[in-house]
């Protein structure tokens, strides 16, 4: 599976669901996520292993959503 | 290596500077970031990596993880010269050692000679979007190791990743349009003054920009948005650290003032009102920017709700009585 195919699937199973972000904050994540494929990217060309890969991405991704939930609930 | 970096390495105040904003040093060990460098230490199948940071004399580990703990308390805190990472950091690039006790930079390095018997490490800066390199993630084992270039690819995308979490965690704190901390990371300072309940004495002052509304309904929004980053501006001139500034509004801001009694607080609110008096807002030349404020200084055992509110109510009774003016709050009843 290509690498933003990858970031994209598992960002679709986060747990951000229908949250609107602002601007600011799409933006914040789309870098992140672009930093990811990179990442991905690189680890291909290394020879890790793929499902160590994709376990990888998932982790990641949850800990960013995490940080990205407690900034959204900043004025609650 | 790219003029932003550049311009990092030869600026060692505004690197410590950068280093400040994300408020990170000697903070809590954090799951997000313990998780980061246990899979890091997984997917180079070595003995640790971490997350270190450089501060003015000394390297500060956010996140450790070796094979025995996930926190290498050993590497928590060791001075700057000790510290491999401050090499990182110095060269911009990637350090590959492949046998410290063989390269003379290292050898006599107590990391390698005692206990933790360092032998291989690669280290990348984690530099900011301004350039600067606040920090290193590297890996390093008891074993020599020769790492390729792509291992130095892999680690280098993470210390990207690693600094777009941190981010966004600046993100969380600092108000995107003026760089003071939003309402959210004001209101921790302030409930941290409470938690110290030190009785020394703290004020807080609440400002809120006069007629705010009739500029952007005049002028528009983006005119508005300059006022407002003008107005924060003039603040941030006059407030100097420990005390901070936060927007807690859309046009109101707070200012925590630490060792200010009330007397001390109102006259940096006059000063701030003199100042404000002189802003030339460009492309507003004849709109006068004024704010209306209310002082209170902090009782001992008040809570961060009461003591906000007297300085709220104070706020309110100074657009009461006419706007463009300061009104100190209240004392606190005592019941």
């Amino acid at each position: 599976m290509e690498p933003a195919q990858l970031v994209a699937e598992e960002l679709k199973r986060g747990t951000l669901g229908e949250r609107e972000l602002t601007a600011d904050l799409q933006q914040a994540l789309e870098r992140h996520c672009s930093n990811l494929v990179t990442l991905v990217q690189s680890l291909h060309a290394s020879g890790r292993d793929r499902d160590a890969i994709r376990e990888l991405v998932a982790v990641m991704l949850r800990s960013y959503e995490d940080d990205l939930i407690q900034v959204l609930g900043k004025d609650e | 290596m790219n003029e932003a970096a550049r311009l990092g390495a030869d600026d060692e105040a505004g690197r410590l500077a950068a280093l400040r904003r994300y408020n990170i040093l000697d903070t809590e060990p954090e799951e997000e970031f313990d998780e980061i460098v246990a899979l890091i230490r997984s997917i180079f199948n070595i003995s640790s990596a971490a997350i270190n940071l450089i501060d003015f004399d000394r390297q500060w580990s956010k996140a450790a993880a070796n094979a025995s703990s996930n926190r290498c308390a050993s590497q928590n805190n060791c001075p700057r010269s000790e510290a491999f990472c401050d090499y990182t950091i110095r060269s911009q690039e990637a350090t590959m050692i492949e046998d410290a006790s063989l390269d003379p930079r290292f050898a006599d390095n107590r990391f390698v000679t005692g206990p933790l018997g360092v032998r291989s490490y690669l280290g990348v800066p984690l530099t900011t979007p301004d350039g600067y390199n606040i920090g290193a993630l590297c890996v390093f084992g008891t074993e020599p190791r020769s790492f390729t270039s792509a291992d130095k690819e892999v680690l280098s995308n993470f210390a990207k990743v690693v600094m777009s979490q941190m981010e966004l965690r600046l993100t969380a704190r600092v108000d995107g349009l003026t760089g003071v901390l939003t309402r959210k990371a004001f209101v921790t300072r302030l409930d941290r003054v409470v938690a110290e309940d030190t009785g020394d004495p703290t004020s807080l002052v609440l400002l809120d920009l006069d007629h705010f509304k009739s500029i952007n309904d005049r002028f528009g929004h983006p005119a508005g948005d300059a006022v407002l980053t003008h107005v924060a501006a003039a603040m941030s001139g006059l407030v100097k650290k420990p005390d901070s500034i936060g927007r807690v509004g859309g046009e109101e801001f707070g200012i925590l003032l630490h060792g200010a009694d009330l007397v001390a607080a109102q006259g940096l609110a006059a000063r701030l009102r003199e100042r404000l008096a002189q802003l030339s807002v460009p492309g507003l030349p004849d709109e006068r920017v004024t704010v209306s404020a209310g002082v209170a200084e902090r009782s001992r055992g008040e809570t961060r709700q009461a003591w906000f509110e007297r300085a709220d109510r104070a706020l309110y009774a100074a657009k009461h009585n006419g706007r463009d003016q300061a009104v100190a709050a209240a004392p606190l009843e005592v019941k």
